[in-house]
């Protein structure tokens, strides 16, 4: 018995022996990253995404769960496209099978991206309009403009707690940007202003809802105010070339000075009785910050009194807000030539249901401020950028007293000395009192925002020092919910989504992060520990996103509004982040010709539960036959 | 004694059957060893590639606004090699600073043959000056010079580059590039052309 054990025993290691000797020739090692496959892995063992959700199931080798999912795809079509070359579009989940299935297009397994909305036109003013600016153009001719459309949202989808402050898609986390329309020249022979051509634009954009901006070019731009309207662009050809389209009337409805109620207009005066010859005055929105009136050069044009130098300034507006007048939620804005030494602007606000445009006045000359940034824990970044912003402007040397109806904004850079003990800025400014943005170029140190004050008297102020925090270190888990360890995923915080839906600016954000998991799953980065937003108050909210590796067929899971509060100590994210089985929502995408739409960046987004904001929940890219394979987690939650 | 006898049998058969074992294992390696099987040959290493349509947004274009996120897609040439991306906005090679955003290691696809195609994204800040325009250039290579974040090592870069005008207008960043022929313009269009001729 025993000499056959023996035996067996022997065989045993005589075959391990050759197994190891006769093997493949040994590749590299294996990737550690986990993969979702069945039945190698047992799909009962994954946990569900939310209590009492439905079971994995094995299909198709991936473990994956029946479910619903209410998401938004934002797809980008490669600049490389014969259909919609550099486009970007927007479509809810319940709207992709919109259009009725084809034989080859089924329902569920393909949709079709719309067809490009195609506008073509000019700003051509009516007579009525050139009347009331007296600037005459002749009926025809169409002024040279420069023309925005910034996607808007249709409405804030059902699950968002809190409306966004605009209803621009940006605002709620979509990846959007303006698309600028081209200038063409259109054939019709006819002269444009001052001898010139005829222009006009031309813009190819998805359907949907955009605020348009039409703004004219200098030198019309004194006479002529920027178009701001929301426009709906459908599939097709449309043409907004009649001037009742873009321009009917100047309206103008505030009376100033004057009591005009069609031509509001404002008088200017400094205190110190000095000309404002070359500076510049203009409304903008309150919210947005854009122009929405003619911009004016004060000179002797509008120069109503010699002394002291008195200018009057007619600004038109085609503004036409919901409810108010043409000036509600406006500034007027009186700007300094360039090259100015660190003079402030004069910012008027719409206050009360008016618009009182206060003298400029009297304040100190600018100080030289100088100082360093360092780091609390020692040494300093290799260098800095600073962005100042004034909260007040003091008025006279010797009087603590202040104007908040000045505003002045400038930038500097402080670079590290030699010897690397401190990174050294100079900048010129208007005495008063700042929200300073320190942003370190090299990550050593905290993004922050801190308080600086310029003393009234003194000229020159040194030791105006910058001390910012180490970042701190976040360390957190992640897994998969089967149990298995989740290496090689990479690991994202990014400012909270939430951040831009109430309005933050976005300078003011804590900067993203990025790092990947180890073999047990757990990953660590530094972050930005809380930016200070005016008046103390802290916004330290990240989203932090746990991506599995490419390919891998696991989904990706958000974790929303995490806080990262200041603090020395190592930040331990207690709770794991387990990537459950994916819900699958890959499709074929083609163009309204049924042909497929190659490599574009497929993103899918979604609001979290109690959220505000989008977050991007899941990415694919198509394939040469329009298909792409996409595993959601499910509606993000904390 | 037919109990020793058959004990002491036992044992050596037991012997013998070791001894077999380890003579036929060293004979196995030694055959192993004598005649490995062929290797094929690796290919070089490569730098991975960014597929220079599937980008967002689009580079091709002046953007207006910074996006909160600009993604790009990386074609992975090595299955086996982690692949690192940088980011510089306003590159100046006379004066580096460091990468404005330096990424970690990134993984190939696990379930690929080749490396497959990877999803690479990043952020950043707005920068401070908004009345310029700004270039914002992303390089992706296997490996960096640990003494400049923009040097590839020798298996070489992709790289793409956005310009970004606060203003919105095209027409404020550089329009001129090397196009189809490579020429220069004329100094009489108002573009600076360094002297390259080392000077006298």
């Amino acid at each position: 018995m025993r000499a056959r054990a023996a035996a067996g025993s022997a065989t045993a290691v005589i075959a391990l022996a050759l197994a190891c000797a006769c093997g493949p020739i040994a590749g590299n090692p294996p990737l550690p990253a986990p993969i979702n496959s069945c039945p190698e892995h047992d799909c009962s063992l994954y946990k569900p995404f939310v209590a009492d959700g439905p079971a994995a199931r094995c299909g198709s080798g991936t473990c994956d769960v029946a479910a619903r999912v209410d998401y938004t795809l934002v797809v980008s079509v490669p600049d490389t496209s014969y259909f919609a070359p550099a486009q970007t579009f927007v479509i809810p989940s319940t709207q992709l099978f919109a259009r009725p299935p084809t034989t080859t297009c089924r329902v569920g397994v393909c949709a079709f991206l719309p067809g490009l909305g195609v506008v073509n036109g000019q700003y051509r003013p009516l007579r009525s309009a050139q009347n009331q600016v007296s600037y005459f153009i002749g009926d025809v001719a169409a002024l040279p403009v420069h023309v925005a459309y910034r996607p808007l949202l249709l409405g804030p989808p059902p699950s968002m707690t809190k409306p966004p402050p605009t209803n621009e898609a940006t605002s709620v986390g979509f990846p959007l940007l303006p698309s600028i329309a081209d200038r063409v020249s259109p054939l019709d022979g006819i002269a444009g202003p001052l001898g010139g051509p005829n222009p006009g634009f031309h813009a190819l954009l998805p359907p949907g809802s955009y605020e348009r901006t039409v703004m004219p070019d200098p030198p019309f731009d004194a006479f002529f105010p920027p178009d701001v309207g929301t426009v709906s662009v459908t599939t097709g050809v449309q043409s907004v070339a009649t001037g009742t389209d873009v321009l009917n009337s100047v309206d103008t409805t505030a009376g100033m000075i004057g009591g005009s109620r069609e031509h509001p207009t404002f008088k200017i005066v400094r205190a110190d009785e000095a000309p404002l010859d070359g500076w510049t005055a203009h409304l903008r929105d309150q919210t947005t910050f854009r122009r929405l009136s003619t911009h004016v050069t004060l000179g002797d044009a509008n120069r109503m009194m010699m002394t002291p130098p008195t200018y009057r300034v007619e600004l038109n507006t085609n503004h036409h807000p919901a409810s108010g007048d043409a000036l509600t939620n406006t500034d007027l804005l009186v700007v300094p030539p360039a090259g100015v030494d660190a003079t402030p602007t004069l910012v008027a606000p719409f206050l009360a249901g008016t618009l009182a445009v206060p003298t400029y006045p009297l304040i100190p000359p600018p100080a030289t401020v100088k100082g360093s940034v360092t780091i609390t824990t020692g040494g300093a970044p290799a260098s800095a950028e600073l962005l100042f912003r004034s909260k007040k402007i003091y008025l006279t040397t010797s009087d603590p007293s202040f104007t908040t109806n000045l505003f002045y904004e400038t930038h500097a850079t402080a670079v590290a000395a030699t010897d690397g003990a401190d990174a050294r800025y100079s900048v010129r400014l208007p005495r008063g009192e700042y929200d300073v943005i320190v942003v370190p170029s090299d990550g050593s140190a905290a993004k922050s925002v801190l308080g600086l004050i310029v003393v009234t008297d003194l000229d020159t102020q040194d030791g105006k020092n910058f001390a910012l925090r180490p970042k701190r270190f976040v360390r957190g888990v992640a897994r998969v919910s089967d149990g298995r360890a989740l290496a090689g995923a990479v690991v994202i915080a990014t400012p909270a989504a939430s951040l831009a839906a109430s309005g933050v600016p976005s300078e003011r954000w804590p900067r993203l992060a990025i790092t990947t998991t180890e073999l047990d799953g757990t990953f660590v980065f530094t972050l930005d520990s809380g930016p200070i937003f005016d008046s103390g108050t802290i916004y330290d909210t990240y989203d932090i996103t746990v991506r599995p590796a490419d390919g891998s067929r696991l989904p990706w899971v958000v974790s929303p509004s995490r806080s990262v509060p200041i603090g020395d100590a190592d930040l331990l994210l207690t709770d794991p982040i387990e990537i459950p089985a994916p819900i699958a929502a890959g499709l074929t995408l083609v163009d309204p010709q049924e042909n497929p739409i190659v490599r574009a960046i497929v993103r899918a987004y979604a609001v979290p539960s109690g959220g505000t904001a989008f977050v991007e929940i899941g990415r694919a890219l198509t394939d040469t036959g329009g298909r792409y394979e996409l595993f959601l987690a499910g509606t993000p939650h904390p | 004694m037919t109990c020793l006898f058959v004990r002491r049998t036992r044992t050596l058969s037991i012997a013998a059957t070791i001894a077999a074992s380890i003579v036929s294992l060293v004979a196995s390696a030694s055959c192993i060893l004598a005649d490995p099987p062929p290797e094929l040959p690796k290919p070089p290493k490569h730098h991975p590639i960014i597929i220079k349509g599937s980008v967002a947004p689009p580079y091709t274009r002046v953007l207006p606004a910074l996006p909160s996120r600009f993604v790009a897609e990386v074609e992975i040439i090595d299955p086996d090699t982690t692949y690192f991306y940088n980011v510089f906005i306003d590159y100046d090679p006379i004066n580096p600073r460091p990468a404005d955003y330096a990424s970690r290691p990134q993984q190939p696809s696990p379930s690929t043959v080749d490396g497959g195609v990877g999803s690479l994204d990043f952020s950043l800040t707005t920068p401070t000056d908004l009345s310029i325009c700004h270039s914002i250039e992303l390089v992706v290579a296997l490996g960096f010079d640990p003494k400049s974040q923009h040097t590839p090592d020798s298996y070489g870069s992709d790289s793409i580059v956005w310009w970004y005008n606060p203003s919105g207008d095209p027409g404020g960043c550089p329009q001129y590039d090397a196009g189809g022929d490579g020429a220069f313009p004329d100094q009489d269009a108002g573009i600076f052309v360094p002297n390259e001729g080392g000077g006298s």
